[in-house]
């Protein structure tokens, strides 16, 4: 016999975004305070993955004594969520940042489409599959082939820019079992 | 390796490589598992998954399932490229992600997992609580938390044009400062980067914010002030201290330095302070109104009762407003009454509108982060002894005028007003005490010191909060009764409250490692659930009652002792005597009980009444008057002469006892194995494995980093399953 494999908890899918896209999820939430008359105050910038902690699992070892990390519906909805809100965050750091400090655009440049760049949108799909799943994927492989995929789907519609077939092939990667079990 | 169980591959294919049908739920999640073990790669593959061993991980696989099992995180960039490179994960690359800060996180984590370290919903803080003085002095629910006052002195904003004054906009607004006001509050934060605490401006900026008082029945103020509990200072008028130096000229002296000022009511002079240093109301109108008393009283006799009191009011839009007035009246029937505006403490039955209110002191509190804050002159009585009765003052325990929050405010906290919603420094607090024992485990383990030090060890390591709470606040921490676990000098140094370093310190001989660290004896507040936590997660050998349970008219169910009681027993037999290691640390409380304190018997919790004439100490006492063992120090009933050595030995001879048994190191690789295999070993395992890594964890000195090497290098961590 031999590991039984698991998803990431609320710390390492934190840590897993932040590795393959240079951010976390974060976003303004409404929380309860006394410090306002309306019993409510806006904390921007809040992290999510704490703020939902308990839903993505965590223990708070009072109520409940043992992490859920049953990959179930509800983790999955988060998940999704985290992804979308990381890979957007992340696209937005990389055009602010110098090339050699990129995390998703790391072998393209911003404008490249697959019309324009074919080899570079592959070989960033490439990268992308080193950072977000560890992994060494072949430049003609399924995997390429299918993430490859989504980026045309996205971008070759009317008005999509390169950016949006990136946040598709991100989110696409981050929402992958190979991304949340391990 | 013989396989023995059907030829099934994890990729959902029999051995002949055909699909299996499945419930559409089981067949998503094991496609998602099948992408995780790399199961769609061929058919060879699978094959070889169902027909030989298991698979090996890949490298790149291992070395990511390595990564987030003991850093919690995926591996970097660059020990991702070696490995590809080199097509497999080194021993110094293991030993790397074993030495990092985040295998320390990783080993905090599975002991929380263990030790379940929160205090709930209990409310911690020192002393009573601290709440924002309300427009017109009365507390309202809401906009309470003082730490407010913290955040409005530290915020500047550049709107670009000056709010009206009396906004809070206007205090915090930089164009407000200006070369014609330099002293203006804005200027604070416009001259300094940061708040400066002797900068006029920033004094300034403090003196316009409300003032900070603790209200509610057990306040040492409230009879004073007169109300209903809640009623807070006047927040306009500043009070000096009760002695000024003789060249202060900001406020009137006598020669020797008691303050003084002139009534604008009465035009005579009155003093800030009685002759003892106890704050007086401030002799006005909104200070000290007048009221209204009925010209009979309705008590036995014609006594004036609290009914015969009411507020002089004055009606404004058809509202009636109470309070001092040149236009308030009272009733027909009642009669005006000047307010004495003393501070005697007796209970007036006019208290409800005899209201007696003091000014503000400016104080630096040990919350307040060097800022100044206004704190209601009688909170901010700095004395550490009544002055009336001579016992240390406790603001939450008694009621009375002569005790505040003492020095630095120790005795108070900031609150949210909120019993279920902790102020920041309320939560702070509870962190570092529910982060104590996870930072003394990573230090156990940081140092590579025998793993059993975790509970026995009287190490143990402060924060700022924590230092502070030890060294100044332990005698007055609310809820939960805790003696300081060091004496003042054994305790670390920390630069401030705000101090995140955390520094080791050694404890009293009575302590055991986490066994006795609060959260752990709060989370688990009796000597029953304090040994069935260390015996279930460190012992591996929960309580397990087994067997029928004789009928409930059984007449076994009379006995007193649980060790003996007809099917308690099962458990209790061993619960009980274990129990006695904690019989030195009290139940619901985080207080160690010395034999010198407290001896086998007291003749004094033999011989009172309980509930009427017994002393708080003999809570810890039998002083059931049918018992035969009446006045008996209550951890000893029922205890043989061997088990009463268990109470003065504590939880470290527990562990010691389990340590020579084994059990600890079986318990450790256990739950270890659980942690990172995500499943109880095999009966195979457990014969041959385990006790194989017990021996490698002996051998190393118990050592627990190289017990977690022994694990995630073995062959089972890197099978796929």
């Amino acid at each position: 016999m031999g590991r039984a494999p698991r998803r990431l908890d609320a710390g390492q899918l934190r840590a897993s975004l932040l590795h393959a896209t240079g951010a976390t999820w974060t976003g303004d939430r409404r929380v309860r305070t006394n410090n306002d008359p309306s019993g409510y105050a806006l904390r921007p910038a809040t992290d999510l993955v704490r703020h939902y902690a308990s839903a993505l699992g965590e223990p708070d070892y009072g109520a409940t004594t043992e992490p859920d990390l049953d990959p179930g519906p509800g983790f999955l909805r988060r998940a999704q969520s985290a992804a979308q809100g990381a890979c957007r965050d992340g696209l937005r750091r990389d055009r602010e940042v110098p090339a050699g400090a990129r995390r998703l655009l790391r072998a393209v440049s911003d404008g490249d489409t697959y019309a324009r760049a074919p080899e570079a949108v592959r070989a960033n799909i490439v990268a992308l599959g080193r950072t977000f799943w560890i992994r060494n994927l072949s430049p003609d492989g399924p995997e390429v082939e299918a993430l490859l995929g989504v980026f045309r789907a996205v971008t070759e519609r009317e008005g999509a820019l390169p950016a949006d077939g990136w946040f598709a092939v991100c989110v696409a990667l981050a929402t992958d079992p190979q991304f949340l079990l391990y | 390796m013989a396989v023995t169980r059907a030829p099934t591959s994890p990729c959902g294919t029999d051995a002949a490589g055909t699909n299996r049908q499945r419930p559409v739920l089981v067949s998503l999640f094991v496609a998602s598992l099948a992408l995780v073990l790399g199961c769609t790669q061929s058919a060879s593959q699978s094959v070889h998954a169902s027909t030989a061993e298991p698979a090996t991980l890949t490298p790149e696989r291992y070395l990511r399932q390595l990564a987030l099992d003991l850093t919690g995180a995926p591996p970097s960039d660059a020990m991702t490229d070696e490995v590809l490179a080199q097509g497999a994960v080194s021993d110094a690359q293991v030993e790397a992600l074993l030495r990092s800060e985040g295998f320390l996180q990783r080993v905090r984590r599975w002991h929380q997992e263990l030790l379940w370290p929160t205090f709930g919903t209990a409310v911690l803080r020192a002393g009573v609580g601290l709440v924002l003085v309300q427009p017109g002095g009365q507390q309202r629910p809401g906009f309470t938390n003082p730490e407010r006052v913290l955040e409005v002195l530290d915020r500047r904003t550049d709107g670009g044009s000056c709010p009206a004054a009396g906004s809070e906009a206007h205090l915090t607004e930089a164009s407000c400062c200006t070369a014609e006001d330099p002293g203006h509050p804005a200027c604070c934060l416009v001259r300094n980067r940061t708040y400066n605490p002797d900068d006029p401006a920033c004094l300034a900026k403090a003196r316009a914010l409300p003032a900070i008082f603790a209200p509610g029945p057990t306040a040492g103020d409230r009879t004073v002030r007169g109300g209903d509990g809640s009623l807070g200072c006047n927040d306009r008028v500043e009070y000096p201290p009760p002695r000024v130096p003789m060249d202060d000229a900001r406020f009137l002296h006598d020669t020797d330095g008691r303050p003084y000022y002139l009534s604008a009511r009465s035009g005579q002079r009155r003093y800030y302070y009685d002759d003892r240093g106890v704050p007086l109301p401030y002799d006005d109108a909104v200070s000290c109104p007048g009221y209204c008393r009925a010209l009979v009283g309705s008590g036995p006799a014609g006594a004036f009762t609290a009914r015969d009191f009411v507020a002089r009011t004055r009606v404004v839009g058809g509202v009636a407003l109470p309070g001092d007035h040149p236009e308030a009246r009272c009733p027909e029937g009642f009669a005006e009454v000047a307010n004495r505006c003393d501070n005697g403490v007796d209970d007036r039955p006019s208290r409800a509108v005899e209201h007696r209110r003091e000014g503000y002191r400016l104080q630096r509190t040990w919350w307040s982060r060097g800022h100044w804050v206004k704190v209601c002159a009688y909170d901010a009585q700095e004395r550490t002894r009544s002055l009336h009765n001579g016992e240390p003052c406790r603001p939450g325990r008694y009621t009375e005028n002569t005790c505040g929050c003492g020095p630095e405010g120790r005795a108070c906290t900031p609150s949210t007003g909120v019993l279920t919603e902790p102020s920041g420094t309320e939560r702070r607090l509870r962190e570092s005490l529910a982060d104590e024992p996870l930072q003394l485990i990573a230090d156990v383990v940081a140092r590579g010191e025998d793993y059993s030090t975790v509970f026995v060890t009287r190490r143990s390591l402060a924060d700022g909060p924590l230092t502070y709470l030890y060294r100044e606040q332990a005698e007055v921490f609310e809820t939960l009764l805790l003696n300081a676990p060091a004496a003042p000098e054994e305790l670390p140094r920390a630069t401030s409250w705000e101090d995140e370093t955390w520094r080791p310190y050694l404890r009293a001989e009575h302590h055991s490692g986490v066994l006795t660290m609060p959260v752990y004896l709060a989370r688990f507040p009796t000597r029953r659930a304090r040994v069935n936590r260390f015996r279930t997660a460190f012992l591996c050998r929960p309580f397990e009652a087994d067997g029928p349970t004789p009928a409930a008219d059984d007449g076994c169910h009379r006995e007193p002792d649980l060790s003996r009681r007809c099917g308690c027993q099962r458990c209790h037999a061993a619960l009980e005597p274990l129990g006695a290691f904690f019989g030195r640390w009290a139940e619901n409380g985080l207080n160690h009980l010395s034999a010198r304190e407290y001896p086998a018997f007291d003749p004094a919790c033999a011989t009172c009444v309980a509930g009427v004439s017994c002393a708080s100490r003999c809570t810890y006492y039998v002083t059931d008057p049918a018992s035969p063992q009446r006045g008996m120090f209550e951890p000893l009933q029922y205890r043989t002469a061997a088990e009463t050595a268990n109470l003065d030995q504590g939880p470290a001879a527990l562990v010691a006892d389990a340590v020579a048994a084994g059990a600890l190191q079986r318990c450790t690789v256990e739950t270890l194995w659980r942690q990172l295999l995500r499943r109880p070993p095999s009966e195979n395992e457990r014969r041959r494995t385990l006790p194989d890594l017990v021996a490698r964890f002996e051998a190393s000195g118990r050592n627990y980093r190289s017990l977690v090497r022994a694990v995630v290098t073995s062959p089972a961590y890197r099978r796929l399953d």
